[in-house]
Parts: structure tokens; sequence; C-alpha cells
């Protein structure tokens, strides 16, 4: 029942910041909010696949992962909406921190594929520990930035480096799993996921409305 | 079994006819019109194929292998324009939603072939609403990548994002259709609201000095 409240309720939060995210584009035709909300459509249709899954055949999907193929490309997006936020220059930087994403992704990537689907998992962890990089590279990159549109950035940063590692620790927690009632740590990473979800929008709406070069 | 290939000649055959009395103006119409019933003959093929790999039943068939079988194969056609031919948006919006109508209207005849043409409204309802899911996923594509091929650099994780959207849409209609029972009028009414969704938010984008 947990589950089934988690799911429904990471959906619908999802789909509102997604509808909030078509009108901020539809009003200021800004390319940052049009990856915006083709990333929270694509989380939210893979959650809606993956509940109603679950609710009608009671069981996960089996044999091709549809609901992580809406996933892969959200998080195509989260990382295209990255790039169209970052400057050249913070596309040059270059620092040995950077170097944690893979530090931290590749052990659990090979740990994933102990657990399920190697192809998928490939695909999935590698595109995450790409948006962790270009994330602990923004971060690193406005470590010492004083102006408002630079530290708003860096806000969008840290956000999506958080994500991805609540994401990396809600993937962990599935392969223990302990029982379908909250005291099971999925469900807390689950909530805090659909807690960064939602907070993206206004901090992304913060980094774009300050800046003129979108 | 539904030898679906004569079919496909058959439905095909008047069309290349028409498409050579008609003449230049109207040859990419029935040229698009034929390959999405094209993609759907192979997508039949192929989901036959991993059906039979995987051992798969039905539901997961429907659910799990066609969405991302079909959604794949429409693309290709469509790939294959961009690459070759290096369309204007309207050609290509022109190009997606046709390839997505011969889709499923093949799509549809496979279906009166296995069933049976009996039940009249419900082939009604089925029938707009198939339409109607293919042309929404023909049009998240279509209209997705007129935005992403303008920006070299959007241009091939754009895609592969379309198509995951596109795919994990097909999915969930498929699943409620599997399903049956009162959750299948569900699936019918999804795409028909999505559609209108979108026209709506494609009117409030079309309207000058927004």
């Amino acid at each position: 029942m947990i589950e089934l409240i988690d799911n429904l309720s990471q959906f619908v939060a999802v789909f509102i910041v997604g509808c909030l995210s078509s009108i901020l584009y539809c009003r200021s035709r800004r390319q940052p909010y049009f990856l915006l909300s083709c990333f929270y459509f694509c989380f939210a249709l893979g959650c809606l696949y993956w509940t109603l899954y679950y609710l009608l055949f009671v069981e996960t999907p089996q044999i091709f992962y549809v609901s992580e193929t809406g996933w892969m490309a959200s998080y195509i997006f989260l990382c295209l909406l990255q790039y169209s936020l970052s400057d050249r220059e913070e596309r040059m930087f270059r620092c040995r921190t950077v170097w944690l994403a893979p530090l931290i992704g590749i052990p659990l990537l090979v740990f994933y594929c102990t657990y399920g689907d190697i192809l998928s998992n490939i695909c999935i962890c590698g595109i995450t520990i790409f948006i962790l990089w270009s994330a602990i590279r923004g971060i690193a990159y406005r470590r010492h930035a004083t102006d408002t549109t630079a530290r708003n950035l860096r806000q969008f940063h840290i956000l999506t480096a958080a994500f991805i590692i609540t994401e990396y620790a809600l993937w962990t927690a599935s392969c223990f799993w302990i029982s379908d009632t909250l005291s099971n740590p999925y469900f807390w990473f689950d909530f805090l996921m659909t807690a960064l979800l939602c907070a993206l929008l206004p901090v992304t709406r913060k980094a774009v409305d300050l800046c003129d070069q979108y | 079994m539904t030898n679906i290939e004569n079919a496909f000649i058959c439905i095909a055959a008047p069309l290349m006819i028409a498409a050579v009395c008609m003449g230049k103006k109207y040859l990419r119409f029935f040229l698009f019109f034929l390959a999405g019933m094209g993609a759907c003959m192979f997508s039949a093929y192929f989901n036959t194929f991993f059906s039979a790999i995987y051992d798969a039943n039905v539901f997961s068939a429907t659910a799990d292998i066609a969405p991302v079988v079909e959604e794949s194969i429409k693309l290709l056609p469509l790939l294959f324009y961009l690459f070759v031919f290096e369309p204007d948006s309207d050609e290509i919006h022109a190009a997606v939603l046709t390839i997505a109508a011969g889709f499923a209207t093949f799509e549809n005849i496979c279906y009166l072939i296995q069933n049976g043409a009996e039940q009249m409204g419900f082939l009604i309802i089925r029938g707009f609403s198939t339409g109607a899911m293919h042309i929404i996923c023909g049009a998240i594509v279509g209209y997705g990548l007129t935005y992403v091929w303008k920006r070299a650099w959007l241009k091939a994780a754009g895609t592969c994002g379309l198509l995951g959207a596109a795919i994990t849409f097909h999915g969930v209609y498929n699943i409620l259709i599997v399903y049956g029972g009162p959750v299948q009028y569900v699936a019918y009414v999804l795409p028909l609201l999505t559609m209108a969704a979108g026209m709506a938010v494609k009117k409030r984008l079309m309207r000058p000095g927004e």
C-alpha cells in the first residue's frame, strides 16, 4: 500500500510541477523551461507506467523496462538542461573534484549489474554519472561566486547533484528490500526525491529569470 | 495466423497506383503513409521475434515489448527523411503525422483481421483512440524534433529523449488496454484528452504576440 501511495504521490507531484513548468515556457518561451517540462513529463510518464503496472498486475515489468526508458529520457533532458544553463567557460572548466562522479557511480554500476539487467544499468548509470559530473563541475566552477545569478546557478547544480545521489541511495535501498512499510529506507529516499524534484522548478526559475542569455 | 504481408500488399497496391496517377505533388503523402504501414508490418515481425525470444505472454508482449519496438521502428523512416532530405519544420510535422496515421491504419486493419468487425460501436472508439495515440506519439517526436534539430548539440540526445517519451506514453496506453474491463476505456479517453490538451497548448503558442 505504501509503495502505491509513494508512486502515486510522486506522479502527481511531478505532473503538477511539469504543468507549471510548461506554463512558464508558454509565457516566456525560454529554452530551459522547455527542457525542464520535458524532464518532468518524461519522469511522470515513467512513474505512471510503473504505478499502473504494479497496480494492475501486482508485479514489476519483466522484459523491457518501458518505465526506465521514460526515466532515461528524463535524465537526458536534465542533462540537456544542465548544458543549456552552463556557459562555455563552465563547460571548459577542469578540476579534480569531478572525478568523484565516476568514483561513486562506477562501483555502484557494478553492484547494480549483479542484481539487474546489464545494458539498462549501464545506460542509466552512464547518464547519471555524466549528470553528476556536470553538477560537481558547476558547483566547483561557481564555488566563490558572489553575484546572485552565479549563486542561483550553483544552487541548481547542488540540487541536481542531490537528486542524483538520492537516486543512487534509492536504487541501493531497493537492492536490500526490507518490507512494504515506512520503516524501509527506500520510501524515505523516494519521498525525498519527490521533494527534490519539486524544488527543482523554483531553483531553475531563479537561475533562468535573472539571466538574459537563455 | 495472420498473413499481414498479404494484407499489406492488398492495401499498398491501390495506394501506389494512386500515388503514380496523382503526380509529384501528392507523392510524399503516399510514401509516408506507406512507410507508416510498412513500419507497422515490420513491428509485428519484431514483436513476434522478441516475444518468442523472451517467451513472453500476451500481457508482457503488449505492455513491455510492443511500445519499445513500435515506436523505435516508427521513428526510422522519419530519421531517414531528416538525414537525407533535411526538411523544414512544416515538412517534418506533415511527415511524422502521416507516418503515424499509416501505422495506426494498418494496425487497425490487423486488429480487424484478427478480431472481426462485428462490434461497430467498440471499433469506432478503438479506431479513434488508437489513431489518436499513434498521432500523439508521432506529435511528441515530430514537434520535439523540429525543436531539437535546430540546435546541433540537442540533436542526438534530444531525439533519444523524445523517443523515450513516446515509448512510455505508448506503454501506458497499452497497459490499460491489455488489462481490459472498464480500465481500457480510460485508455481510450487518455489519448483524446492528451490531444485536446496538446492542441490547446499549440493554439496558445501560435497566438500572435505571445
